[in-house]
């Protein structure tokens, strides 16, 4: 069964896809899987071990499985301040 | 506990105004601002971006822990957008009953704000090149380091 997942992208990762979300429909219920694919769709230069994931709001672990509806943000080391 | 992200021109006067209160003895603010330069390049202005939803909840904590681990209120705005130099990116604002408290509550503000905060900086520099900075940690220590 075919999941939807809203992606939000923020600071390098936003320039290289050229959008701040999209809404992508998924199989693997993994963020590896969907990491890995959209590293190879925009040439993403880091490893998801160097980034934080947020799921709907809230930073969530590595192995966080999905689930429909779902929203997940690939999160480059905070740099504020 | 005020937290903002905020496109405005922080103002540090008007915000000290929001921390005035007869119980406090101390009042300390921290203020980061744009600077000329970074790592040898001469920088133009700085773009800030925001997770806004996430750091609301993140800024809250950070807000929280301080209040509760050091005996203050506190306070935390980030500026987000274009800035040029000397703008004022961030301002922490923290009342106590004494100042000891104050200091340290800052410091543990702002040292975690730069590690936690979901706030991502590019500087522009005069050469026309830009760069998303990939790491914080000039002149910052791990805040897990750092004994309060």
């Amino acid at each position: 069964m075919t999941m939807k997942i809203k992606i939000l992208y923020f600071a390098q990762l936003a320039e290289l896809a050229e959008k701040s979300e999209e809404t992508k429909h998924v199989i693997d219920s993994s963020l590896c899987a969907l990491y890995a694919d959209l590293r190879k769709t925009y040439n993403f230069h880091q490893e998801l071990t160097q980034l934080q994931v947020a799921v709907n709001h809230q930073l969530s672990a590595h192995d966080t499985e999905l689930r429909d509806g779902d929203s997940v943000a690939f999160l480059p080391p905070m740099t504020g301040g | 506990m005020l937290f903002r992200i905020t496109e405005k021109i922080i103002v540090p006067e008007k915000l000290r105004q929001t921390m005035l209160s007869s119980s406090a003895g101390a009042y300390c603010s921290y203020e980061g601002w744009v600077r000329d330069h970074n790592e040898g390049k001469d920088v133009n202005s700085l773009h800030y971006s925001a997770y806004e939803e996430l750091a609301q909840t993140i800024g809250c904590k950070i807000l929280h822990e301080a209040e509760s681990k050091f005996q203050v209120e506190s306070a935390i705005v980030h500026r987000v957008g274009d800035l040029s130099v000397a703008d004022i990116a961030v301002w922490v604002g923290v009342t106590a009953h004494h100042r000891g408290d104050t200091f340290l509550a800052c410091r543990y503000i702002i040292d975690n704000i730069k590690h936690r905060l979901p706030v991502w900086k590019k500087e522009v520099y005069s050469n026309g090149e830009e760069r998303w900075i990939d790491n914080n940690h000039c002149g910052c220590s791990d805040p897990k380091n750092l004994q309060f």
